[in-house]
């Protein structure tokens, strides 16, 4: 069942609060296994996530009053709702990013905004080559990198050279842009048609009642 | 038809563009030009982008009407420009979206833009592409892709501002074979601006000149000539033995190189090959196998900014390696950081920026940022030098002032041109299936 990711979108939110509108230990861990096991089924945890789950939990642990047994459970639920917020927000993050701008676009966002939402999209992965350039053009120069001055001396030698380059591009996308007519008319065609089947409307109706419920 | 009547342009004080006329009627017309002499003001006016801004004289008549008549829209679907980097011209993430991009906001029935977009591609060579996204095409098919979404938009004419400057030397040639097919299947008149004219104006139909604001016929171009040299290489100072490097699949296979000093190696190779990578690979950004050695001794456990120090290199983009506010400033700063005088006075004098030493780096023309970029790197003496592409955007004057500035000094240099190449390289080197030969290249 294929769903629109603009639903998967309001799914992943409604997931969110219902994570805080159960305290029971029981009900919190069977929400945040949903995620988990559709995450682990196709992706990798990071080492880091793992490290800092553990660091909430310690340090919920050491600073709550109570007895031990309060102390575990209250922990562990901050660590669930923790991790569950994460694993579904990551799961979503792997929707085409595409789709969901053109979902929101369906529904009513001018295009204006859908279309710099996908701009974002294409412009960041080159933005970040970019950064990676530019930092191994500072180490080329011998900027101290690694030292007490290392985050202070990246972002002071980054800013200019980027905003630079950001501007210049800034420039050229404005050309092509407005040079195929961007802005000509009030509406545009979508060669891309974002569907919203039965399914959609069905699992937002449940996932209403689901909502309803809870509160 | 465009037909430009005595027309003369400036944005403030000087005149850039002056007395210019000529027509353009379903043809194929090359520009070419020294940098700075007006070729992509004069674009930008044909297209319409300077209207708002500065004082124009004379008449720009499309099909006999005034370009006042017209607003940016209308002239955009009349002109479309292509650019000098198809990666500030694609703004959607696939390659379908980015041909319909132009159709649907001119709101064509859906029908229509699919038809055009496949006529766009098939003119292009490049219908294997319909299903890809845009990040996983070359530069080469960047650039078709880019071409195909000013062609769907079926304007009179196309401009294509330096449409090759950053394409090897078979993917520069295919592309102006697509622009020759583009005016002989689609009937539209094109206007090709370009440095590199040594394979371009073979394809012209009319070839003109720009000199300091002025355009003129020519038959044909005259020759370039480099004041080449070639020094005599003595001992050995850097040998790559046995380099692997491998991404998901192997990019270089056993690469063995020795440079010696004074010595000027060229490595060629289609985009894509692994000439950057292999720079990187040598500055240790990478993990390589096999090994690297600086005047005998290895330096590959060596971390990289104690490499730097010995070997300088200079990345493509002359923005991305300018971090201080003045000229004087962002010589002196590598030494600064490695903790060295120097004195860069000489410097300054031989590049010709002596007179913006207290101004802003960013304000400098491409061809002088490129000089700054290489002075910067000449003011801590490094042992070789590691060029990637510096000529890309530089016309044959900046080509010989990069290469004066670099004489006696030990360096690799990543290129595309062959003509510049045999000129200033001692010997040259194609990158090919993850392997260097050495080669001889041909025009």
């Amino acid at each position: 069942m294929n769903l629109n990711p603009l639903t998967k979108f309001i799914t992943v939110v409604s997931y969110c609060a219902l994570l805080f509108l159960f305290d029971n230990i029981l009900v919190v861990a069977g929400l945040f296994v949903i995620p988990f096991v559709l995450y682990i089924k196709n992706f990798k945890i990071s080492r880091f996530i793992i490290v800092f789950a553990l660091f909430i939990f310690c340090i919920n642990a050491v600073f709550i009053h109570g007895d031990v047994y309060y102390k575990i459970e209250y922990s562990l639920r901050i660590v669930l709702r923790f991790l569950g917020i994460i694993f579904s927000g990551m799961l979503f993050s792997k929707e085409d990013p595409n789709e969901f701008a053109h979902a929101l676009m369906k529904i009513g966002l001018p295009y204006r905004y859908g279309m710099t939402m996908v701009l974002t999209f294409r412009l960041i992965p080159l933005f970040s080559s970019e950064s990676m350039v530019i930092k191994k053009a500072q180490m080329a120069r011998g900027v101290d990198l690694e030292g007490v001055s290392s985050v202070f001396n990246l972002v002071k030698y980054t800013f200019f050279p980027w905003i630079h380059s950001a501007l210049e591009r800034a420039d050229a996308l404005t050309l092509s842009m407005e040079g195929r007519c961007f802005g000509i008319y009030k509406k545009r065609t979508f060669l891309k048609e974002s569907i919203f089947s039965y399914y959609d409307y069905g699992w937002l109706i449940l996932l209403g009642c689901l909502l309803w419920w809870s509160v | 038809m465009i037909e430009i009547r005595n027309y003369s342009f400036r944005y403030n004080t000087e005149w850039v563009l002056k007395d210019i006329t000529c027509t353009i009627d379903r043809e194929l017309v090359v520009i070419t030009g020294k940098s700075g002499s007006g070729k992509s003001t004069l674009a930008l006016t044909i297209a319409g982008f300077l209207k708002d801004t500065g004082e124009h004289k004379g008449d720009i008549l499309y099909d006999n009407r005034k370009s006042e008549d017209f607003d940016l829209y209308e002239l955009a679907q009349k002109i479309g420009i292509v650019q000098q980097d198809p990666e500030s011209h694609i703004c959607t993430l696939n390659v379908k979206d980015e041909i319909a991009f132009g159709l649907e906001n001119l709101c064509l029935p859906k029908s229509e833009i699919e038809r055009r977009i496949d006529w766009a591609l098939s003119i292009v060579t490049g219908q294997y592409l319909k299903e890809r996204d845009t990040t996983s095409l070359s530069g080469g098919e960047k650039q078709k892709i880019a071409i195909a979404s000013i062609l769907a938009m079926k304007p009179d004419v196309i401009i294509f501002d330096e449409p090759t400057s950053n394409l090897d030397v078979e993917t520069t040639k295919e592309i102006m074979r697509v622009i020759k097919r583009i005016k002989r299947k689609a009937d539209i008149s094109a206007l090709v601006i370009e440095h590199k004219w040594k394979h371009i104006y073979q394809y012209a139909d009319t070839l003109y000149e720009m000199n300091s604001g002025r355009l003129h016929r020519i038959e044909n171009p005259s020759e370039i000539v480099y004041n080449g040299y070639k020094s005599v290489p003595g001992e050995p100072v850097l040998e790559v033995k046995d380099l692997e490097f491998s991404y998901d699949k192997k990019l270089l296979d056993s690469i063995n190189l020795t440079v010696s000093e004074g010595e000027i190696v060229g490595i060629m190779g289609s985009n894509g090959s692994g000439k950057t990578t292999l720079l990187m690979c040598i500055m240790n950004f990478l993990q390589y196998k096999g090994d690297v050695l600086l005047k005998g001794e290895s330096i590959k456990e060596k971390k990289t900014p104690d490499i730097a120090r010995k070997i300088g290199i200079i990345f493509q983009n002359p923005n991305h390696q300018i971090f201080e506010n003045t000229v004087y400033k962002e010589v002196t700063f590598a030494p600064k950081n490695f903790g060295i005088n120097s004195d860069v006075d000489d410097l300054l004098e031989i590049s010709d920026l002596a007179p913006y030493r207290n101004g802003n780096p960013f304000k400098l023309s491409y061809g002088e940022k490129r000089r700054l970029n290489i002075i910067s790197v000449l003011s801590y003496a490094p042992e070789v030098m590691l060029l990637d592409e510096p000529f890309i955007g530089q016309d044959y004057e900046n080509v010989q002032k990069i290469m004066d500035l670099l004489k006696g000094i030990t360096c690799i240099i990543v290129l595309h041109d062959p003509f510049i190449a045999k000129t200033f390289c001692n010997r040259i080197f194609e990158l090919k299936g993850g392997r260097l030969h050495e080669f001889e290249p041909s025009d």
